[in-house]
This record gives C-alpha cells, sequence and structure tokens, in this order.
C-alpha cells in the first residue's frame, strides 16, 4: 500500500473539510480523486504530505506513519502542486536540474533525468528562457517537470494542468503514463473528468470531505442507474410515436420539446439502432442525431444530486 | 552538495538587478555623496566633543581626544554606512527564507518535501546571503578606502569580526521578517530599509552627536540593540581603542544573533499552512 488514510478529520475554522476520509491506493495505480472546488481535494493533499496539521485519524506512506522529517518517504515522493513553485532567477533548465538536485547528487545521472523531464513536457525549446518570459501554459509545463524530474515512487498531481491547452494535456497526460509504467504511482487531483477518465486506473469521488465512492472507471458507471440518452432532430411526431418509442426495451422515459425527441435509457445495450430502426420503419424524417453515454458527471449527479465543475 | 547550492544560490542573488542596485550602487552613491557634503566640515569633531562633555569617566575622555586628534572628521559617517549595509544587504535573506515559508511561497513545499533538512537548506542559504553580503561590504570598502581615501584603522581581524556578525545580524533580520506571509516582498523590503535607516540614524548616520546621546540617554539599548551595538564596535575599532568595550559589543552581537537564530529556527518549527 503506498498510501493509506484512515478517518481523516480536517477542521478549518470550525468547519469540517475532511471527514472521516479513508484512502487507499496500491502501488502502481494511477489514481483519480475527482470533485469540485471545495470539496476537500487540496486540504487532503495538503495533510497527506504534512503540509498541515489534521484534527484526527492516520495517514501512512509506504507503509510508515507520514512525518515530514522522514527523509527516506520524503525522497520517494514528487509533487506538482496547483501553484507554481520556481524560482525566476533560474532558467528552465536550470529549474528543473535545482529541483532534480535536491534529491539526485550524481550529475550525469541527474542530468539524464533532467532531459527525460524536459522531454516528457515538450519545453526542448524553452530550455534557456527564464520563467517570467514563459505563458501560462509553459510555466506550468515546467512546475510539472520540476516536481516529477527525480522519477519518485509516488508522483501526487494537485490540479497541474489548468491553463494548459487541451493538445498540451494529452501530451504531459502520456508523459505521467509513461511514468506509470516506469514504476510510479500516481495520485491525481482534477475537476477535469475527461483528464481523470483517460488517465486514471482507479477514480475516488469526492464531495463535503470525502470519497464517495471508488473503483474503475466502469464500476463507478455501474453504480448508477442511468444509462445513454439520445437526442434525435424530429419536425413531427405523432403521440402514437411516441407511445412505441416508450415500449422500446430498456427506455426509461422520453420528452419532444422544439422539434428535439429526447430518449433516456436504462442500461442496456443498442438502443440506438434499435430506435433508429423504428423510426424508419415508421417512416418518420431525421435531422440531426446525439447520443451520450453517462459519465463521471452523471455518476456524481446521481451520488450527490449535484454537477461536476467541468 | 551544500557547495553546489551555495553556488547556485549566489549565482541567483548575481542575476538580481536590484539587488545588485541596493547591495553595491546605492551604497557607492551613497558614500560619495555623503564625502561630498562632509568635505570641510567638523561636525564629526563636533559630535565627538559633545561625547566629551557628557561623559564622565575623565580616563575615556582623554583617551577619545587623543584618537579624535587622529581620525579624519568625516570617518564616522563612513563606519556607519558600513553597518547600514550590514542590513541593506539583509535583503538577500527575505527572498532566500520566503522559498522556504508555505505562507510566503509556493517552492516551499518542494523544498519541505525535499529529502534534506529544513536547517540544512536554511544554513546553505544563509551561508549564500553571507558571502554575498560580505563581497559587497568589501567592495564598499574599496571604494571608501581606495578611491575616497578614508582611513580606516583598526585591525583587519577586528573588522572582519564586526563586519562578519553584522552581516549575518542583517541576514537573520531580512529571514525573520521574510517568514511573514502575510506582506508581500516589496512591503518586507521597505520595513527592512526603515528599520536599517532609522536604527542607523540612532547610530549616527545623519549626525553623529545623535549616536553619542543614545550611548549616554540609553546605554543599556545601545549595548543590547545590535544595530548600535555594531556602530560602536566599529567606533571602538577605529577611534577609542578600548578592547573592553570593542569585545563587550561583540559579546553583545554574538547574544543577539543566537537569540535570532532562535526565533527563525522556531518559526521553521511552525511552518504549516
Amino acid at each position: 500500500m503506498i498510501i493509506q488514510t484512515k478517518d481523516l478529520v480536517k477542521r478549518y475554522k470550525g468547519k469540517i473539510v475532511l471527514n472521516h476520509m479513508n484512502l487507499e491506493v496500491n502501488e502502481g495505480e494511477i489514481f483519480g480523486l475527482l470533485g469540485p472546488n471545495g470539496s476537500g481535494k487540496t486540504s487532503f493533499i495538503n495533510c497527506l504530505l504534512g503540509l498541515t496539521t489534521y484534527d484526527g485519524g492516520q495517514i501512512k506512506l509506504f507503509n510508515r506513519e507520514m512525518n515530514r522529517k522522514d527523509v527516506e518517504i520524503k525522497r520517494q515522493i514528487g509533487v506538482v502542486m496547483q501553484e507554481i513553485g520556481v524560482y525566476e532567477e533560474l532558467t528552465v533548465y536550470e529549474n528543473i536540474d535545482y529541483f532534480c538536485g535536491l534529491y539526485v547528487q550524481d550529475c550525469n545521472k541527474r542530468m539524464e533525468l533532467v532531459e527525460e523531464a524536459i522531454e516528457l513536457v515538450k519545453l526542448q525549446d524553452y530550455i534557456g528562457a527564464y520563467p517570467k518570459t514563459l505563458s501560462g501554459g509553459l510555466l506550468r509545463r515546467l512546475n510539472i517537470a520540476c516536481g516529477i524530474a527525480h522519477q519518485p515512487k509516488l508522483i501526487i498531481l494537485d490540479e497541474p494542468t489548468l491553463a494548459i491547452d487541451v493538445n498540451m494535456r494529452h501530451v504531459i497526460l502520456e508523459g505521467l503514463k509513461k511514468l506509470n509504467q516506469k514504476g510510479s504511482t500516481i495520485l491525481y487531483t482534477s475537476h477535469y473528468m475527461e483528464e481523470i477518465e483517460m488517465i486514471c486506473s482507479q477514480i475516488g469521488i469526492m464531495s463535503q470531505g470525502k470519497v464517495i465512492a471508488r473503483g474503475s472507471k466502469e464500476a463507478l458507471l455501474g453504480m448508477i442507474s442511468a444509462g445513454e440518452t439520445i437526442k434525435i432532430e424530429i419536425v413531427e411526431l405523432p403521440d402514437e410515436i411516441k407511445q412505441g418509442i416508450r415500449e422500446l426495451p430498456h427506455v426509461e422515459c422520453i420528452s419532444y420539446e422544439g422539434n428535439i425527441l429526447e430518449v433516456k435509457y436504462r442500461r442496456g445495450q443498442n438502443n440506438l439502432r434499435l430506435l433508429l430502426d423504428y423510426l424508419d420503419q415508421e417512416k418518420i424524417q431525421l435531422g440531426n442525431i446525439e447520443d451520450k453515454m453517462p459519465n463521471l458527471n452523471d455518476v456524481f449527479l446521481e451520488l450527490t444530486g449535484r454537477e461536476l465543475m467541468r | 552538495m551544500f557547495i553546489r547550492l551555495i553556488k547556485i544560490r549566489l549565482g541567483m542573488l548575481i542575476r538580481q538587478k536590484e539587488v545588485l542596485f541596493w547591495s553595491i550602487i546605492f551604497p557607492i552613491f551613497l558614500s560619495g555623496f555623503l564625502y561630498l557634503s562632509a568635505m570641510g566640515g567638523n561636525k564629526a569633531q563636533t559630535a565627538i566633543s559633545s561625547e566629551l562633555q557628557i561623559q564622565e569617566n575623565v580616563l575615556y575622555v582623554e583617551k577619545v581626544f587623543k584618537d579624535v586628534q587622529e581620525i579624519e572628521h568625516n570617518r564616522l559617517y563612513f563606519l556607519t554606512i558600513i553597518i547600514l549595509m550590514c542590513y541593506i544587504t539583509g535583503f538577500t535573506g527575505i527572498q532566500e527564507i520566503e522559498a522556504y515559508s508555505l505562507k510566503a511561497s509556493a517552492k516551499a513545499v518542494r523544498h519541505i518535501l525535499a529529502p534534506i533538512s529544513m536547517a540544512y537548506q536554511t544554513l546553505n542559504s544563509l551561508c549564500a546571503c553571507w558571502l554575498f553580503s560580505m563581497g559587497c561590504i568589501g567592495i564598499l570598502l574599496i571604494h571608501i578606502r581606495g578611491i575616497l581615501s578614508i582611513t580606516l584603522s583598526g585591525n583587519i581581524m577586528g573588522w572582519l569580526l564586526v563586519i562578519g556578525l553584522g552581516t549575518l545580524s542583517g541576514i537573520l533580520c531580512g529571514m525573520i521578517m521574510g517568514n511573514n506571509g502575510r506582506c508581500k516582498r516589496a512591503t518586507k523590503q521597505g520595513l527592512m530599509a526603515v528599520f536599517a535607516v532609522g536604527s542607523c540614524i540612532l547610530g549616527g548616520l545623519v549626525n553623529p552627536s545623535i549616536k553619542f546621546q543614545m550611548d549616554y540617554n540609553f546605554p543599556v539599548l545601545s549595548k543590547i540593540y545590535p544595530p548600535l551595538a555594531l556602530i560602536d564596535a566599529l567606533h571602538t575599532l577605529n577611534t577609542y581603542g578600548m578592547t573592553q568595550r570593542f569585545y563587550k559589543d561583540i559579546l553583545a552581537i554574538i547574544l543577539m544573533n543566537a537569540i535570532g537564530i532562535g526565533i527563525l529556527s522556531f518559526l521553521l518549527r511552525r511552518n504549516r499552512l
């Protein structure tokens, strides 16, 4: 077990921020912690790393009680926080080299690691640039490189891709996957569910200071009754056709407003094909078709009654 | 590793134009300005005479008077400027400690979680700042001695002791101030500047007689307040030549620096979000 928290409680000015939070992250996992702003993700990480005190519970990293004076634990951790933590007076290369140098003494080994980190975040063209000359996205990439350059066993990333464009986000996430394949366990927090869905093997959904559900993406989607939703543009829809659609397999409910037919399904397969076959059989003229499968937002919505911020 | 980190930190300090301005250019201009304004005047002599009037110890007065004959009238200003620079270069301590303070900088997380103790890292920063400050004051001394041709007397070990402890005191002040996460860096630097200039005015930066008034009216404060004790130590070294008084000053500064280190380590222990 790489991370284990038991009944973790954190109060801030009388308000409970972490409410008896239990979490376990196993070696080799990419664990995604998903939750809206204010759900307690950053507070959890701060407690985990000993950056703030907590009011109750237990935290273990690498099966040892977390203590920020424990050099052996710290040697195995890499952190990328939301705020940019780099030196303005050092170039991109020097920044990564400096922070990597706090962990790796050997000069040649360090040079290799720095090159790999630069390659991972695609900063090759900016190695001589100073942070103040970089855009927000490039700074974020530098921030990530500084945190992971020493290739630790546990990488903790707290919403690291804010302000990074979609293409670069994909590059970084692919890079994290590679680090995971090399043996790093990753704890990744975000409120971008697409990122979590893309890289995480295990996902925990946080709400009001506790993990309300955890498992693989498929397992989480399996926890909810909602299935896919199909929207079709139809100019005219007689009542008997509506009734016919209601009688199709897995249909939960339908609505028809502003020439848009919306059909919500319970879980089941071949829904779109069955619906299109039926409408074709009834000679109904169709416009645009939209098929939406349930996602983690639906899981969150069903579990908490609130939407995740997208 | 220790030396590699010191080199990096020194490199960072040297790359900052504002740090170079305040640590090297500003004192050169200030000493040049004071040199021009003090040329031909005898304020310092007047000031020392006023001290002669308020000191009751005749032997001491005679000793001071004898030494005053041998010094240039405006040397006292420059001794105060040197101590002022010990505190102005203490600005470097502000930015160094900010990198370790969770409330002041995002870099602190990386430093706290690095597998090196905070004491080691803080000591490293302290050494880098100290070397930088000593270098800046060395340049100032070369300017005062070489270009302005002001005679500075006293043994070299005494000078090194005063400047070494003075820069340490300035950096510790900067670090204690820099640890505060509520203020912006510019505010901290402003407060540090007010503290440094204010203390040095009390030590005779504008008019040396103020120093003697302080010595007479607030003798305990003059001995335990580090900038005043440092200025007094330099005066003793250059003017009075009283070994006992010099070592009393040095002892007081060492004691105050030790208290500063204690406060700093207490603040770093409480370094949490």
